[in-house]
């Protein structure tokens, strides 16, 4: 072993005790009688002190859940998939290990080659994602994306063989684009906040307006303060007053100002973004093509709302059994298995799912949600594509070309 | 978790007369609702049922319609005749669907958020069996000599078999994306399964519990990922086979022999249930999202009527 710091106590493993409690359900299973099953292991990877699940800074004093650890998406996966696993005469070991702090992404590279896992799930922030991928041999295990939006991203790891389970922002922003257009919604106004993601997101939005044939009026650029000097950029009202849009775009992925938007903008019109309608990879209350059935799994299991990052988890581990249905049951065989179009995986969003072979997003249905309603599934009707219609959301493969020097 | 099933409500509405009056009955799962169509296709009567009505079946004395309700965890027992609640079921986890077994008397039921098959004697109101299957069973099937039951696992991509003698899953058979429904064939040698995000049919040799082939759908100006497939009726003399298409909002007329699909027929939005009257000069099509039931006259191939009913239509049984 090489000298990784772990925290030992945090590790989990599940997946064999539910494959026995299947077995001595069923009584046998004459395809595998008296054959040991195989064990697939998958290494759920996160990092301590994690800013993602760090406590939200209530600086209106108002408490706010911070977000729950997706990994009970993956074990929820492991539980679902037992029947099929059995099926196949494989287990899914699903060992959780959480990186100490400050614990080197290059030990645990060494440790993952060492162990030879048959997929990586990739909690982490997304430094360390990048850091692993570039330690890591080339397409010795697939590293599967389950939190980062950033096109960008995709762009820099193409080639390798990391798999992007969570949509890429410009999927998001396709989205609303396509709802915007099919109601008509032509002329939009879009209010960004001053972070990095929030400016990402209002150029991502901009770019998928161009795509779809809506029309930005303006960009207006909200600052948070009282200061009564600067109210043409810190009073919603004033800011949002001027010339006439259809619907409201508004890019607060903090939620610092977000939620009051809706009713302090000066003209009656819809928001779409951070808050109204948003655009997202899953929804708990969801009610077709069998997420209720998902989600009501989940609560019982985790006792909570299933997010998109727990139904991102819980894609990854049964992109992986699906993998192993196609006889790739190690790390290299199932980093290229799943490139393949012929990979394709019911994702209870009601249209079959993939990874695209140009840069290995996740191609898939986004959910249109509301804070307690899910309005629409796009791709939306009437937006066409010549392979697949899923493909009109994010980075099509004329639109992409590989240069990266990651392996 | 153990399900036990009690039987309550005990009702004697006194001998039913409503064997083969030709009329069929409707399930609608978000009004639980039963709507009542005459052999003119016109509704005559609803009523309201236990919660969340899906999967529908006659006792096979004709006399007691059997729902499952997967609203209230309940299988109801309603009188043919007078729409009467006659016995209840409860504690049933989240029925969906089931299989009359030829025995006359028991219930193979998917309970789809339970990840089971229980067995439910509707006599003695006893759960006899419990088979752990893949998540969200739905289809099930019992072969018409009784040795098997077959169930599909929408989310674990599986048909699994169970021997009924031998009370234990014999066989478990992986499929292409979320099985849905099953259909034998009447010879009893095929089963078929379809495959709702695959699109496609995959037909099951039942002497070797293997996959042997597959039915492929392309009705003219529509895309692969429209093609969602359900339910499936085969006619007695085991020629054809109609395949509800879900989204494709067709209905598709396929060859037996050939596994080609022949014909496809528009019918409504979204078309899951499915049920021939007797002489099969007429097609039942439940279209979920349309809220009404697609007649359609099977000389011609062409639809003859649409009928308003409840809210998402699901199942239809007819009393002929």
């Amino acid at each position: 072993m090489t000298e990784v710091n772990r925290l030992p106590l945090r590790r989990v493993f599940v997946g064999i005790a539910t494959c026995v409690a299947l077995l001595a359900g069923t009584g046998a299973s004459p395809a595998q009688e008296g054959v040991a099953p195989t064990p697939v292991k998958i290494l759920y990877l996160s990092r301590a002190d994690d800013v993602a699940y760090a406590d939200i800074q209530a600086a209106d004093g108002v408490f706010r859940p911070p977000l729950p650890s997706p990994f009970a998406g993956a074990e929820l996966a492991v539980k679902d998939t037992r029947a099929t696993a059995h099926a196949l005469g494989i287990t899914i070991d699903l060992d959780h290990t959480t990186l100490e702090s400050d614990g080197p992404i290059a030990a645990e590279a060494q440790r993952i080659v060492a162990d030879a896992p048959a997929a990586v799930i990739a909690d982490l922030p997304e430094a360390d994602m990048v850091a692993l991928v570039k330690a890591l041999p080339a397409s010795s295990v697939p590293i599967f994306n389950i939190r980062h939006r950033a096109d960008s991203l995709r762009q820099d790891l193409c080639g390798s063989a990391v798999y992007h389970v969570i949509p890429s922002r410009s999927m998001l922003t396709d989205a609303l684009a396509q709802f915007a257009v099919q109601k008509n919604w032509r002329k939009v106004l879009v209010l960004r906040g001053p972070a990095p993601d929030d400016i990402a997101l209002a150029n991502a939005f901009e770019t998928s307006a161009q795509k779809f044939g809506a029309r930005i009026v303006d960009t207006k650029a909200f600052v948070l303060g009282h200061d009564p000097r600067k109210r043409a950029q810190t009073n919603i009202t004033l800011l949002t007053g001027s010339d006439d849009y259809d619907v409201l775009f508004l890019a607060d992925t903090g939620g610092d100002f977000g939620r009051y938007v809706p009713y302090q903008l000066a003209r009656p019109r819809p928001v779409i973004g951070t808050e109204g309608l948003r655009a997202t990879a899953w929804d708990s209350l969801s009610d077709r093509f069998g997420a209720p059935q998902v989600n009501h799994r989940f609560e019982r299991s985790a006792h909570r709302s299933m997010t998109e990052y727990d139904w991102a988890a819980w894609v990854a581990v049964r992109a992986v059994v699906e993998a192993a249905r196609h006889k790739a049951l190690t790390g290299p065989a199932v980093a290229a298995a799943l490139a393949h179009d012929a990979i394709t995986m019911d994702v209870s969003k009601g249209m079959e799912a993939s990874f695209r072979p140009w840069d290995h997003q996740f191609r898939q249905s986004i959910v249109l949600q509301t804070s307690d309603v899910v309005i629409e599934m796009a791709p939306l009707e009437g937006f066409l594509h010549r392979v697949t219609p899923l493909d009109t959301l994010g980075t099509d493969a004329p639109e992409f070309s590989c240069k990266a020097a990651v392996r | 978790m153990y399900a036990i099933a009690a039987m309550l409500g005990l009702i004697d509405a006194g001998p039913a007369q409503a064997a083969g009056t030709g009329l069929a009955f409707v399930s609608n799962e978000r009004s639980s609702e039963i709507f009542v169509l005459d052999q003119t296709d016109s509704v005559v009567s609803s009523f309201k049922s236990c919660g969340r009505p899906r999967g529908m079946a006659f006792t096979p004395d004709h006399i007691r319609l059997i729902v499952a309700c997967g609203g209230d965890n309940t299988i109801a027992l309603y009188d043919v005749a007078s729409h009467k609640l006659m016995k209840r079921f409860r504690d049933v986890p989240d029925p969906e669907t089931f299989a009359l077994h030829p025995n006359g008397h028991d219930l193979y039921i998917s309970n789809e958020d339970d990840a089971e098959a229980t067995v439910l004697n509707i006599e003695s109101g006893e759960v006899t069996g419990h088979y752990p299957v893949g998540d969200e069973p739905e289809g099930v099937l019992a072969t018409s000599d009784g040795r098997f039951v077959f169930v599909t696992s929408e989310a674990a991509d599986l048909v699994q078999v169970i021997d009924v003698a031998a009370k234990t899953v014999v066989k478990e058979i992986i499929t292409a994306s979320r099985p849905r429904r099953l259909a034998a064939t009447p010879d009893g040698k095929q089963v078929w399964v379809s495959d709702e995000i695959a699109g496609i049919v995959e037909i099951i040799d039942v002497a070797t519990q293997t996959v042997v082939g597959r039915v492929e759908f392309a009705p003219p100006g529509l895309r692969h990922d429209e093609i969602t497939p359900v339910d499936i009726v085969i006619t007695r003399d085991g020629a054809r086979a109609y395949v509800a298409l879900g989204r494709a909002n067709h209905v598709a007329v396929v060859d037996v022999a050939t596994r080609k699909a022949t014909d496809y027929i528009l019918v409504g939005k979204r078309p899951w249930g499915l049920r021939l009257n007797r002489d099969e000069s007429k097609l039942y099509v439940a279209n979920g999202l349309s809220d009404d039931i697609a007649i359609v006259d099977t000389k011609s191939g062409k639809l003859s009527k649409a009928v308003p009913v409840g809210v998402t239509p699901y199942a239809i049984v007819v009393d002929d």
